[in-house]
């Protein structure tokens, strides 16, 4: 029942596409898809392209798909492995949820960053003490990675 | 470690002629107390009256007072009563379903309910995802074979039951299922399918949403009034609750048995034990917890392993964890997980942040210092600090366990050896049982009063093979008991004490070898011809084990025997 309803959501992608991201299978695995966002108008990550994967568990939408960022980005809630700290992905997953919803919660979390629950504590740091210094290495990052 | 070995049942009662083993098993036979079945009663074993509902089942046993339990009878008591004594006491004007989510979301604690409740009742039903009150239930709950189309499987269906909570967020039966089983994982309340949807899917609910199979739920199961005590949402939240509080209730730890115990009280004739640090390295053994539970089971409730003695509570936690120390899956716990600083339970991180939050008790902890996420605030950074101290504490660990290896290696084999015999004991024990069942069919067709073999006078050999158990388990924690001791000449007689028991321990298992050779066709003769034989060294096992813990006791009491742990 799974691929029904992966097939669903991409001929939704298709038909309706979210404005600042897209996504799609790799090659003929459904299960696995890649997925790019543009860097929010108002962040330090402005003019970036990220790309991310998405692997879907045979049990989807029941289980939550497991979402990485493959672009380098500075971020408080990101990690160097590209592992996301986004509660939706866990605990706060509901199969009502969809990728296209997703996306666009991590768009947002790219836009406010959760300082309080960071995956990297360094960057928290600077992100909470110096928000300049913060914002000019994300930018820096986003020119050297993600154009 | 099993502890099977004396799980038969006696299917035939007593009868007068066995008047005589009885009185020779039960005399002094601290280790075989039979509280439930109303069998050999002891003097230092007593059942509460059964007056009040409140102390039937309780059993005071030297300093410990407990009481058996089944999971149903857990679930009954303090989940489902609870929920009926608020509904007739305190809050008439709920129903028994929204009774029972407040009390899953304040953990079964029914003041904690009743407080909540009058402090803020709006702000309470909100977090235990309880619709308003004036809320429209019209249109809400299962809709039975009707046509639907799912968002979630997105399929479209002529002829499928649906369900939804009062919000209306209506999904296919077999999505909520599915939903359902995935989510009974943790024990917490399960809400609705939509995100950021709070609302709780009531404990009724949940199994009527379990029984669907092909789009249409069970009609028997969706026709309960109440949920009851084979709930599955509520099965998974006692478990938790037990789980978390298991200062007071413990699974009885014999493989397949699915009894509880609840400590009621434990009595210190030194007060000072009441005090944990001091009580950490107590020598007197006569205050280990050991309860029996009523698939007569013996084990300790301190440290939920069997009985143990004469081993001391915390020389057995020592043992344990140097025998799983060097096993392969413990290498891999310490290697990858950590435990919940609060309730024990190994969490492996496989992604995300430090932030952890416990999915047994909810703690939220760091998962690089593991101090409590609330005092830890902002000062996440602090983190990176290294700590040289704990790193030379491991070290010296490490260093104090290679030099025991070798003298460890001797004792464990030697209990390792008793455990697996009384695996090999329970496997007797089945043969030995066939083959009496095989006898006794076949004597009562043949009817020869003289020679009759009846069933009671086969109970001794039960008896016997239980003490054989016992005393193969007293044995096999001497190794253990051994092991720490430093040396001393008390500590010979207690090695000598040791050795008596070995010996008849090993003389009686040689009996039943020889009855369940295969050679030997007529081994109701052999029963018979060495019936006082059997039941003679079965005495003496239950007085050796008896004479070895007391005088582990007594010399622990005395600073005769201490142990060397360092």
């Amino acid at each position: 029942m799974s691929t029904k309803r992966i097939r669903k959501e991409l001929a939704d992608l298709g038909r309706d596409p979210p404005t600042s991201c897209s996504a799609g299978p790799v090659g003929d695995d459904l299960y696995h898809w890649q997925a790019s966002i543009m860097g929010p108008p108002d962040s330090p990550y402005a003019g970036g392209v990220f790309f991310l994967s998405i692997h879907f568990p045979t049990d989807y939408p029941f289980k939550p798909p497991k979402i990485a960022f493959t672009t380098k980005i500075y971020h408080p809630n990101i990690n160097g492995n590209g592992n996301i700290c986004l509660d939706i992905l866990k605990d706060q997953w509901s199969p009502a949820l969809t990728i296209s919803k997703v996306l666009l919660s991590i768009c947002s979390l790219l836009t406010d960053a959760n300082p309080d629950d960071p995956l990297v504590p360094e960057i928290a740091h600077i992100y909470k003490q110096d928000r300049a210094k913060y914002e000019a290495t994300a930018r820096e990052w986003t020119k050297k990675y993600a154009v | 470690m099993s502890d099977q070995g004396d799980d038969y049942s006696f299917e035939f009662e007593d009868s007068d002629e066995n008047s005589l083993v009885d009185s020779a098993l039960s005399s002094d036979d601290r280790d075989s107390e039979n509280e439930f079945t109303g069998g050999a009663s002891s003097t230092n074993v007593r059942t509460l009256p059964s007056s009040s509902n409140s102390s039937e089942g309780v059993v005071i046993k030297n300093s410990i007072v407990y009481k058996p339990w089944t999971l149903k009878d857990f679930i009954q008591k303090f989940f489902l009563d609870e929920a009926i004594s608020l509904k007739e006491m305190q809050l008439p004007q709920c129903d028994i379903d929204e009774l029972l989510i407040m009390l899953h979301y304040k953990n079964w604690q029914k003041e904690d309910v009743i407080n909540d409740y009058y402090d803020d009742l709006e702000r309470f039903r909100t977090r235990c995802g309880l619709p308003e009150i004036q809320s429209n239930k019209k249109d809400s709950g299962l809709l039975l074979g009707t046509r639907f189309s799912c968002l979630i499987c997105v399929e479209d269906y002529d002829n499928i039951d649906t369900y939804s909570l009062s919000c209306h967020h209506r999904y296919c039966i077999n999505c909520y299922q599915k939903y359902v089983d995935v989510s009974n994982r943790n024990g917490q309340l399960i809400r609705c399918i939509q995100s950021n949807c709070n609302l709780s899917i009531p404990h009724k609910d949940v199994s009527t949403l379990q029984s669907a199979s092909n789009g249409h739920i069970l009609e028997s199961e969706a026709k309960k009034p109440v949920p009851d005590s084979s709930n599955k949402l509520l099965a998974q939240a006692a478990k938790n609750y037990i789980e978390t509080h298991k200062n007071i209730w413990k699974w009885c730890p014999a493989p397949d048995c699915n009894f509880l115990t609840q400590l009621i009280d434990r009595k210190y004739e030194d007060k000072d034990k009441e005090n944990p640090i001091k009580y950490e390295k107590d020598l007197d053994i006569s205050d280990v917890p050991i309860v029996t539970c009523p698939n007569n089971h013996q084990f300790c409730h301190d440290c939920q392993y069997e009985n143990h003695l004469p081993c001391p509570c915390w020389i057995v936690k020592l043992w344990i964890k140097k025998c799983e120390d060097d096993s392969e899956t413990a290498n891999w716990i310490q290697a990858n997980t950590q435990s919940c600083p609060k309730c024990g339970t190994s969490i492996e991180k496989n992604g995300g942040c430090n932030h952890m939050s416990c999915f047994k008790c909810g703690f939220e902890f760091c998962w690089i210092c593991l101090s409590s996420w609330k005092e830890h605030g902002s000062s996440y950074y602090k983190c990176n600090r290294f700590n040289p101290e704990e790193v030379e504490a491991v070290k010296k660990v490490q260093q104090s366990r290679r030099l025991t290896l070798q003298r460890y290696l001797h004792f464990y084999k030697r209990f390792a050896v008793h455990e697996s015999s009384m695996e090999g004991d329970k496997k007797m024990i089945e043969k030995v049982d066939h083959k009496m069942n095989l006898f006794m069919e076949e004597e009562s067709k043949k009817k020869h009063p003289d020679r009759n073999l009846s069933w009671a006078n086969i109970q001794f050999l039960h008896d016997a093979i239980r003490s054989l158990t016992n005393g193969r388990k007293t044995l096999k924690w001497t190794y253990c008991f051994a092991f720490y001791l430093a040396k001393s000449n008390f500590a010979e007689i207690f090695e000598q004490m040791q050795d008596y028991l070995n010996k008849v321990v090993e003389d009686l298992s040689l009996i039943f070898e020889e009855l369940n050779n295969k050679k030997n066709k007529n081994n109701s003769d052999i029963i018979i011809k060495r019936k006082k034989e059997i039941i003679n060294l079965s005495d003496l096992i239950v007085k050796r084990q008896n004479l070895l813990i007391e005088c582990a006791q007594s010399g622990l009491n005395q600073g005769l025997l201490y142990f060397e742990t360092s």
